[in-house]
């Protein structure tokens, strides 16, 4: 079980993108504007959003939690910083906000996962219906209109090109990249995940851990709150709707086990291109949406399939199981 | 010696699991209307011979006759079906019931309609419990039980299945001594209706007072079956015990220095109490005790694994407070857990990970995976001899004995004050389990104090410098190893039981 299992190694960690590359030939084969500049900067930006709260999902789900609350979160976090953007016009304070609301809603879902050993699906269900409340309550149900152009750079602004919200999207990519494989953090993370009691067995504060991950998910939930708030250039608190579920997806689809322990990084954000992509795609050949909801839920149940299959078989992804299985019946 | 009247004869039972013989041609004969103690050390077979007779396991070799008929007992319904029961020391009962829906749960009195007929469900409830006296309303919820009166519920139900042998594993093992009347008063009832019962126990006390014949088994052999009046404590105790010590062990005894640690008047209510003790640079204390005694609690409480309400633990003469693992660790107190799969490590993750990560903090904390972490890694692969392929292959696909190593080797990584071992070659294979004494040896030298919980008893003989035995969450007897006996601890183990 030592060099033989090697190409199979490398199927696991790379199956995922071979099938997002898959996709991509197949979309530029059935549109030909698919593989144009434009309409990839777009999808990048499409998914940016998204690709922000999956980080923290990402955390989250290693750790065997998940949480709920992000769509949510990021729609109270983004209304009341672009209502602090409208009141004193500095655009720190509204990037401060939006980070700080985000953040103390992830303390809370961890508070209450962990001092009342409550399942997180629950608190976190409360925290969406709770926040997206209070993001209607204080803006009155109405958009909070924005006049200046500067709450835009954000969501509208490019560099050399490249659209901002996909620079950022990469930066804290490689910082969540960093967190989660070279910091003890990290490690626990993988650990409370992997067997909750074995890591409080080594010594691990279990508890810090999850509240930890639970406020790293919020706080990213208001980045990505204010990045969509300044996409749009209003405060919209009706926005986010659904996107945890897009960054579940993304995340279970790059391999992450729901039990916990298992996980990348990199399979979470290819995980968020491929429905990207797919949503594209859909799009640009005039599919309805009906018809698109029905192939993302068909995707989710295939995502939480390969979950359940590649179970204690090192959560292989999808196409790693079905190469496997190939090779078997080869064999 | 067959009986006349036995209801029961298993003979020639022999079973055995990947690496242990559990039984080996055991014969066990039980007479009609009788109560029939069942008793042994830990692992000496008792729970498999029992697990056998109602289905759950299949013997290798031998026979069962009931009645003086042989039957084949495949699976627990076909156990049901001829009339045995067994009542487990963990009882499954649904709280939030009535009593009367959980002695008929599962097969329910239907009506024509198919829905269940509850008229007939409390009225056949209403029926059992006059018949036993049972001085409890059908409509009650079970959860208003006490865990005795539970007991009766799952006799009661064994009964309505007209069970002709029940077996009770440890009936009392979670109820007072008040309760422990109500119980047996219930059985002598049982008994003048003819029925038999099995039962299992270490309370020789009670086993006085209700059994009437006693079956004796060790390492899975059957030593004797005498009637109780005839045997005294002392006898059944060397009956259990009596074996050659054929077990080596590479003991090597090491200058004891000074007291490291000391626990005094440690007390968590209901679980251990009072308990002070204290261990050494370079000694081995052995704990001995039955399951059950509340010495993974006790010594967890010291690893902030467990919670205790009072008392006071003392290393290096300086008090110390432990509110969690974390803070046992950094004061170099570290536990191997009885567990390995539950608690000894994270088996989906990769040995390296494992082995560091109580110790995180000696590397840089932003840039891990370094020639650092993995050199240390590689350094307790070879020090303890775990055969791995490298160090980034899961846990979960090493052997026993070689986790147990992965775990060792976590904990020595940095060399510890005190390390706690619980059961520590439990499950493990006799090359491993040799090893692992050795590495006891080892550290010792070096001078960490160890704690041995074990319920092995030739082991606790074979490596500890001092024993000390705990029954019922009290420390109730203490010995040097060169007065220890097997004897001498197992009645200590039984002391006030």
């Amino acid at each position: 079980m030592n060099k033989k299992i090697s190409p199979m190694q490398i199927l696991k960690r790379y199956g995922i993108i071979l099938l997002l590359i898959l996709l991509v030939v197949i979309c530029s084969i059935l549109s030909s504007n698919f593989l144009t500049p434009t309409n990839i900067f777009n999808i990048l930006k499409q998914i940016s959003v998204v690709l922000i709260i999956a980080y923290g999902e990402c955390l989250l789900i290693i750790a065997g939690q998940t949480d709920l609350s992000p769509g949510s979160v990021l729609c109270v976090s983004g209304v009341l910083s672009a209502m602090a953007f409208v009141g004193t016009g500095s655009l720190v304070l509204a990037i401060v906000v939006a980070i700080l609301v985000g953040a103390l809603a992830g303390v809370c879902n961890g508070f209450f996962v962990t001092r009342y050993a409550l399942p997180p699906f629950i608190v976190t269900l409360g925290m969406q219906i709770t926040a997206r409340g209070i993001a209607l309550f204080v803006s009155h149900g109405a958009p909070v209109v924005i006049g200046q152009e500067s709450f835009k750079i954000l969501g509208q602004g490019s560099l050399f090109g490249v659209p901002n919200v996909v620079i950022l999207a990469a930066v804290l990519f490689v910082v969540a990249w960093f967190v989660l494989n070279r910091t003890s953090y990290g490690r626990y993370i993988y650990a409370v995940g992997g067997n909750e009691e074995a890591a409080k067995a080594s010594g691990v504060g279990i508890n810090k851990v999850k509240v930890i991950a639970f406020t790293i998910c919020g706080a990213l939930s208001g980045v990505a709150g204010f990045a969509l708030m300044s996409r749009m250039n209003v405060g919209q608190p009706n926005a986010g709707v659904n996107y945890e579920f897009d960054a579940i997806i993304g995340v279970i689809l790059g391999g992450a086990s729901f039990s916990g322990g298992i996980g990348t990084m990199f399979g979470a954000v290819v995980g968020c291109m491929i429905i990207g992509v797919l949503n594209n795609v859909l799009n640009l050949l005039n599919v309805s949406p009906y018809i698109q909801q029905i192939v993302k839920g068909l995707l989710i149940l295939i995502a939480v399939v390969a979950d359940a299959k590649s179970k204690g078989q090192g959560g292989k992804s999808i196409l790693m199981s079905k190469f496997q299985k190939k090779k078997q019946e080869q064999a | 010696m067959a009986l006349k009247t036995a209801i029961l004869r298993m003979q020639g039972i022999s079973k055995s699991f990947p690496g242990v013989k559990a039984l080996k041609n055991v014969t066990f004969e039980v007479e009609k209307g009788t109560v029939h103690a069942l008793i042994g050390e830990n692992g000496a077979g008792k729970s498999t011979l029992m697990k056998i007779l109602n289905g759950v396991y299949q013997a290798d070799e031998g026979d069962i006759y009931l009645d003086g008929a042989r039957v084949t007992i495949p699976n627990t319904r076909a156990a049901m079906n001829l009339g045995l029961s067994m009542i487990y020391q963990e009882l499954n009962e649904v709280p939030e019931m009535t009593i009367a829906e959980n002695i008929f749960l599962g097969r329910e009195p239907k009506t024509k309609l198919g829905t269940v007929d509850f008229k007939k469900l409390y009225d056949d409830a209403r029926q059992l419990f006059a018949s036993f006296q049972f001085p409890y309303d059908v409509y009650d919820k079970m959860k208003a039980l006490s865990v005795a009166n539970m007991q009766m519920i799952e006799i009661i139900k064994a009964m309505s299945r007209n069970a002709k042998l029940i077996v009770m594993d440890e009936p009392t093992s979670s109820i007072t001594d008040k309760e422990v009347g109500i119980l047996f008063d219930f059985i002598r009832r049982l008994k003048q209706d003819g029925v038999t019962i099995i039962y299992i126990s270490h309370r020789l006390e009670e086993l006085a007072q209700i059994a009437d014949r006693v079956t004796v088994l060790r390492d899975g052999e059957t030593i004797d079956t005498r009637p109780m009046a005839e045997l005294s404590k002392d006898e059944i105790v060397r009956m259990m015990v009596g074996r050659e010590m054929t077990e080596y062990f590479p003991k090597v005894e090491v200058p004891i220095g000074e007291e490291v640690l000391r626990v005094r008047g440690l007390r968590c209510e209901g679980v251990f109490h009072d308990v002070s003790f204290s261990v050494h640079a370079g000694e081995i204390l052995g704990i001995a005790g039955l399951i059950g005694a509340g010495r993974t609690e006790t010594l967890g409480a010291v690893f902030g694994l467990h919670p205790y309400d009072a008392g006071e633990i003392v290393l290096d003469g300086k008090r110390i407070r432990i509110r969690g693992t974390r803070d046992a660790v950094d004061h170099g107190i570290v536990m191997v857990p009885e567990n390995r799969k539950a608690q000894g490590a994270v088996l989906i993750r990769s040995v390296g990970e494992n082995i560091t990560l109580p110790h995180l903090r000696r590397y840089r904390h932003y840039c891990l995976r370094t020639k650092a972490e993995r050199g240390d890694v590689q350094r307790q692969i070879e020090r303890f001899r775990i055969k791995v392929p490298d160090m980034d292959c899961r846990v979960d696909s090493l052997s026993g004995g070689n986790q147990q190593k992965v775990i060792l080797g976590k904990w020595l990584l940095v060399t510890p004050r005190v390390l706690i071992l619980d059961e520590p070659t439990r499950g493990i294979d006799v090359g491993a389990k040799h090893e692992i004494y050795k590495y006891m040896c080892e550290l010792a030298a070096e001078g960490i104090a160890t704690i041995m919980i074990s319920s092995e008893l030739p082991e606790v003989l074979g490596m500890s410098d001092r024993i000390l035995v705990m029954a019922n969450g009290r420390i109730t007897g203490e010995l040097s190893r060169a007065e220890a006996d097997s004897e001498k601890i197992l009645r200590y183990a039984m002391e006030g039981t």
